[in-house]
């Protein structure tokens, strides 16, 4: 075999190896082999060392991403301070400042916080569903007679205190059952709309929320659950304790959320009522969407938006105008319609506390070009040509 | 190494602000993309934070990720660009073309009971890829162990596909020449035990 001929040869092996090498080729070089049967041994070898597997580096690198995060807050890129718009075209945006996360603000956050946001209701996506789809009219809720059922209209907010002594706050809107046999064999309650939730401890029996999208289950300390039938993505955020989360329909998939932290799972009712249990799917699919993402906080103050509505205060940030008129029904009880569906990517930014609609509304209006009519309870946006 | 595919779907996903997306590229190409920087600062911790402001600058740009080709060259390239770039504020002269440095770490890792290889033969594999000329050698390792394309390490390392080709076959010549020797060597000296 002759030098050029030798170094052809290695030439194939490596296209071969790499993936590089054509049909023809590699038909050559497994002629070029049997016409050089020494080479059979120090090729098989190589091939042999070329496929043997590296150890997993897996944990290096979620440990390198940590570390990584920790950079990227000190350097305020936005990704640990939640997440801005990447598309910064909206003509009436506000603009965007990463809030600077306030020390003295972190250390007096005493609770967890789990925001969730549903996607639909119980009724249209689980049908089959074991329990009693309840009612918000009081007389129709007493069909499901093992059932406590507390209630918030729009435009209102209320607490109370289960029987174990959980206290919790129920924002406008919203829905929370619970069982008779609530705190004597389970803690279980099902929520639609938001909750904040301070859990009366007890190891031997855990806390859990069923939610239609997902279930959380509280393994310490006190939380916030959000729970809308209305929005798109449903939400959960841990400043403090440990929750964790498993996804309906994805019984293996259990996420533990570790502070700071928040859950969003996107995903669209069609694809939520076409799903079939036991179908494989990753994380990442497409179909539903989840990621995890940090709470956000108020840029002045400090204080995390989404617990803000217990003290009575309205925050939003970067917020887009088809998710925040939906805040805003639910916050002053009345129904917004939108007149034009760019005025749903409008996004805004701001703190309402003592406002009426109209002064809110006067405020947004600063910043987007559009008038509104008021006809009773109905707002309609218009936009200014 | 992850796959091309789902480095896209990655790329998609993280213009939408997906930041489980984001740590999901992170973690699949933060080890490579670190031995690549190591190669480069031979030092531990400013390879760490070149590969970190490489993947900084992917989120700040996110909404201009659709405009990258191939996201992966993309992230090789910045991290040589960051390496030489860190150097020069070090006040060290870079005067060595990028693929003379050499590839002077325990990068390359094989699994004796996967090669079913002696660990004699092991060792004389492992010497030769020790001696392979710098840029042989890192040519090898971002075929073999980063699972690159010519075309993709020629881009990194500023060389002609050609001599990504040549280079890759030199460097199998010579481990296989090791290979080889080896067997002429031990065969008869184990002949030699058995009498």
């Amino acid at each position: 075999m002759g030098k050029d001929e030798k170094e052809y040869t290695w030439n194939l092996l490596a296209k071969k190896l790499t993936g590089e090498a054509s049909p023809e080729e590699l038909q050559e070089l497994a002629a070029l082999l049997r016409r050089n049967p020494e080479l059979h041994y120090p090729m098989q070898t190589l091939i042999d060392l070329w496929h043997s597997g590296e150890p997993s580096r897996q944990a290096a690198a979620e440990s390198a991403f940590d570390r990584h995060l920790d950079r990227m807050e000190k350097l305020n890129t936005g990704f640990t301070t939640g997440v801005p718009s990447a598309t910064s075209d909206h003509p009436s945006a506000l603009d965007y400042v990463p809030a600077r996360r306030s020390r003295s603000f972190r250390t007096i956050l005493t609770v967890s916080l789990i925001t969730i946001t549903l996607t639909s209701t119980w009724l249209l996506l689980y049908p089959g569903h074991n329990r009693q789809p309840l009612s918000p009219n009081p007389l129709l809720a007493s069909t499901a007679p093992a059932l406590n059922e507390v209630v918030t209209v729009n435009g209102s907010r209320t607490h109370l205190t289960l029987p174990d002594g959980t206290k919790v706050w129920l924002n406008a809107g919203s829905r929370l059952t619970y069982d008779k046999n609530y705190g004597s064999v389970r803690r279980e309650i099902n929520l639609t709309g938001e909750a904040f939730f301070d859990v009366a401890n007890n190891p031997q029996q855990p806390f859990i929320i069923h939610t239609p999208r997902m279930d959380v289950r509280v393994l310490g300390t006190s939380f916030n659950v959000k729970s809308y039938a209305a929005d798109k993505t449903t939400e959960a955020t841990l400043v403090r304790g440990s929750i964790a989360v498993s996804i309906k329909n994805r019984p293996d998939e259990t996420i533990i959320l570790k502070p700071n932290q928040k859950l969003i799972v996107t995903s669209d009712l069609t694809t939520l009522l076409r799903h079939q249990p036991g179908q494989s799917r990753t994380v990442s699919d497409s179909t539903a969407q989840i990621s995890i993402r940090p709470p956000s906080y108020e840029q002045n103050t400090g204080a995390m938006i989404e617990t803000s509505w217990v003290n009575n205060k309205f925050i939003f940030k970067d917020e887009d105008f088809g998710s925040l008129s939906k805040d805003l029904e639910r916050w002053y009880g009345i129904s917004i319609r939108l007149t034009d569906p760019a005025q749903a990517d409008w996004r805004f930014t701001g703190n309402f506390e003592k406002e009426n609609i109209q002064q809110a509304l006067d405020a947004l209006k600063l910043t987007a070009n559009f008038n509104y009519i008021i006809q009773g309870n109905q707002i309609q946006i218009i936009t200014n040509k | 190494m992850i796959d091309a595919d789902r480095i896209k779907y990655l790329q998609e996903q993280i213009r939408e602000n997906d930041q489980w997306a984001y740590k999901e590229l992170f973690t699949s190409l933060y080890s490579y993309l670190f031995h690549f920087a190591r190669t480069l600062l031979k030092a531990k911790e400013p390879a760490e934070e070149v590969v970190s402001d490489v993947f900084i600058k992917v989120w700040e740009h996110r909404s201009n990720l659709d405009k990258i080709n191939n996201l992966k060259v993309y992230l090789y390239i910045s991290t040589r660009n960051c390496a030489y770039n860190y150097l020069e504020k070090q006040r060290r002269t870079v005067t060595r073309p990028i693929a003379e440095f050499p590839e002077d770490l325990p990068s390359i890792y094989f699994d004796p009971e996967q090669l079913m290889i002696t660990a004699d033969m092991l060792a004389m594999i492992q010497q030769a890829i020790n001696q392979l000329p710098p840029k042989c050698k890192m040519i090898f390792k971002l075929t073999k162990e980063d699972g690159l394309k010519y075309q993709e390490v020629a881009e990194i390392l500023n060389l002609s596909v050609k001599t990504v080709e040549n280079q890759l076959a030199i460097a199998l010549h010579k481990i296989g020449t090791a290979v080889h020797f080896d067997i002429q060597k031990t065969i008869p000296s184990s002949h030699r035990q058995s009498h």
